[in-house]
């Protein structure tokens, strides 16, 4: 009696509070709503490290340029292409050291400009080069040993005998100018050669012109990747699971980059990277219930019913609960995980799992030139260091895509390696379009587990441009 | 559910900020009043408020307009409602339940309690017996479903149960004492 009385008392007690609160209206704070409508129409939020990812790369990019302008940049660069820097009286005796250059007249029918010669100091006479010109244009002259003893430091104090005036051009090249042509040009007539051309001139290097040793540049790619891993060290069972289970996907990457050309071939390059990696992992089921169609959601940190190559799932997002439908044994688990949840209130779904991780690098590439003309060839090669900023789970199911929770035991500092193939393309003497297919390869494991060795990797075709200083 | 409303969830998941309006006006006072239930004060139930409707008009494209659209609402408020159950991690049984002697409530005592009363009562019970007490005797789930929801057993969501009901007749006797 006593008991039927305690239970209906209870239902008594329950029925009260439902009917009483389960449809009670109480008028919400005024700007509930605007705080609703607000977060509803903004705009995706850019994440954190974004902004700062750019003010670093705009920061290392200010830095760099400085650096450039007050130590390396020549005087003779700083605009004075163009101008005459001295002249002498026609019959004006000149002083120099050395003999005058080698004149190299230019047939040209179209009457252009006699000769020029390219002054570099005297430690790098052994690659020195005799180049003919016309305004604008410069030809290169394949090397020429001969040459060496000829070419001449054009300063005021050796003007070659016989010319009378001297332009700068840009990349420290001087076309100087016979009396003859000078007085052409005060008639406004074009300069006339005097001699017959003893080297033909080449095509011209607008697209040719080697780029300057010592030339710093920036550059930036970006482009679609395909994003997998590759199991090392791992049990065979395990990996022949994971391997039948998991699945590269296709994601993207770019690069800010900056580079330091210290040969005519070779090319140093660094910067900062953004790769989002990751992978899907199949044959995994979540539980629905059937009353509801609510999935069944776990509580506990760690999960002993899935598992996935890319770090330990964690539940920091909805936490709902999935596990593999087969062991990595082989063994459904389907009939057991229903039989713990309560067979006839939940049923399996078939669900997949995605996974993103996204680094942020610092690479320390090589880039070795093959080809340098218009179009180009190089071969990249280094290393990179990579900082892990993002590891997360997604599980994506009819009714959509469930952030399900941050992955946990992945290492934070990875290091990998690059290589790839540079296709150039020369707009113009400073700025190259470029085509660059990479693969990257994580060489440390990600994944902190004993059991497994994860090693990331993602194969890119990259797009971008460089421009050279 | 009538074809005006039905017309008012499209626009809504077309983007109209007039019907997303109507939609919040609509439901808002119940939904708060279910926010209340769960929430320790008016703040947390006010961020539960919020962070449910944002939810409801991100994922309106979901709602397939079988059924009812309140309930589907209700469905991700108590989803909502938990999740900050969660994300507190209320997972330790207060140290003021201990086992209360069952006392018995009358009928006249409960009919003459407000609903605030009666709100402000469940708000004072520690959050694990707060929310299997919502579940359970007010939206319905059975222990089984609880117990998946929170992961918890279903020994402690009856055990939680029971002793909720325990706390509420006990706060109930001593209100009919003093009044």
């Amino acid at each position: 009696m006593i008991g039927q009385e305690m239970e209906r008392n209870e239902k008594h007690i329950d029925e009260v509070f439902r009917e009483r609160l389960s449809d009670l209206n109480v008028t919400p704070p005024a700007n509930a709503w605007d705080v609703i409508e607000k977060r509803v129409h903004r705009r995706k939020t850019i994440p954190l490290y974004i902004p700062r990812l750019v003010a670093a790369s705009l920061l290392l990019f200010v830095l760099t340029g400085s650096l450039w302008l007050i130590f390396l940049r020549k005087p003779s660069d700083k605009g004075l292409a163009g101008q005459p820097v001295f002249s002498t009286q026609p019959g004006e005796k000149v002083t120099s050291h050395r003999q005058p250059a080698r004149i190299i007249p230019q047939n040209s029918t179209a009457g252009t400009i006699t000769q020029v010669v390219k002054p570099l100091p005297p430690q790098k006479q052994k690659e020195e080069k005799i180049s003919v010109c016309k305004p604008g244009f410069i030809l290169p002259v394949e090397k020429n040993r001969k040459n060496q003893e000829e070419a001449v430091a054009v300063t005021p104090s050796s003007m070659p005998e016989n010319f009378s005036l001297a332009f700068l051009l840009p990349k420290n090249e001087v076309v100087l100018f016979g009396e003859k042509d000078v007085t052409h040009m005060l008639e406004g007539k074009l300069p006339v050669p005097e001699k017959q051309p003893d080297i033909l001139p080449l095509s011209p290097v607008l697209k040719n012109q080697p780029v300057k040793k010592g030339t710093w540049g920036i550059g930036g790619d970006f482009g679609p990747v395909y994003a997998y891993r590759h199991l090392a060290e791992s049990s065979p069972i395990l990996s022949a699971y994971l391997n039948k289970s998991e699945n590269g996907i296709i994601s993207f990457a770019g690069n800010f980059s900056f580079f330091y050309k210290g040969t005519k071939r070779l090319s140093v390059q660094s910067g900062l990277g953004y790769y989002r990696l990751g992978q899907e992992v199949n044959d995994v089921i979540a539980f629905r219930m059937i009353k509801s169609g609510q999935l069944a959601i776990l509580e506990s940190k760690g999960n002993e019913f899935i598992h996935v190559s890319e770090g330990k799932l964690g539940y920091s997002g909805t936490p709902v609960f999935v596990a593999n439908r087969k062991s990595p044994g082989g063994i459904d688990q389907v009939e057991f995980l229903l039989t713990r949840l309560g067979t006839g209130i939940y049923e399996p779904v078939d669900v997949q799992l995605k996974q993103d991780l996204e680094f942020v690098e610092i690479p320390l590439l090589l880039r070795y030139s093959i080809i340098d003309r218009t179009l180009g060839l190089s071969v990249i090669g280094g290393m990179g260091t990579s900082f892990l900023v993002k590891g997360q789970t997604s599980l994506i199911s009819d009714k959509g895509t469930t952030f399900i929770g941050d992955m946990y035991e992945l290492q934070k500092t990875n290091v990998n390696g690059t290589f790839g193939l540079g296709f150039s393309y020369k707009l113009s003497p400073s700025m190259q379009f470029r085509i660059e297919p990479t693969l990257k390869y994580y060489l440390n494991p990600v994944y902190k587990s004993p059991d497994i060795s994860t090693h990331p990797y993602s194969i890119g075709i990259f797009s971008g441009m460089s421009f050279y200083f | 559910m009538s074809g005006d409303f039905n017309d008012v969830i499209r626009d809504s998941i077309n983007g109209s900020r007039r019907a997303q309006r109507i939609l919040y006006n609509t439901l808002a006072g119940k939904m708060f009043g279910l926010c209340l239930r769960y929430a320790h004060d008016e703040t947390e139930a006010r961020d539960i408020l919020q962070d449910g409707f944002v939810k409801v008009f991100k994922n309106l494209e979901q709602f397939r307009f079988q059924g009812s659209f309140e309930g589907w609402v209700r469905k991700i408020m108590v989803n909502t409602a938990l999740e900050h159950f969660r994300k507190e991690s209320y997972q330790t049984a207060s140290i003021e339940d201990v086992d209360f002697q069952d006392p018995g409530v009358g009928e006249k005592v409960l009919s003459g309690l407000s609903e605030k009363e009666l709100l402000q009562m469940i708000r004072d019970l520690s959050p694990q017996y707060r929310v299997v007490f919502n579940l359970y005797a007010i939206e319905g789930y059975s222990h089984k479903e609880i117990s998946q929801m929170l992961n918890i057993s279903e020994g402690t969501s009856k055990s939680n149960l029971s002793r909720a009901r325990n706390i509420l007749k006990e706060k109930i006797k001593r209100l009919n004492k003093t009044g």
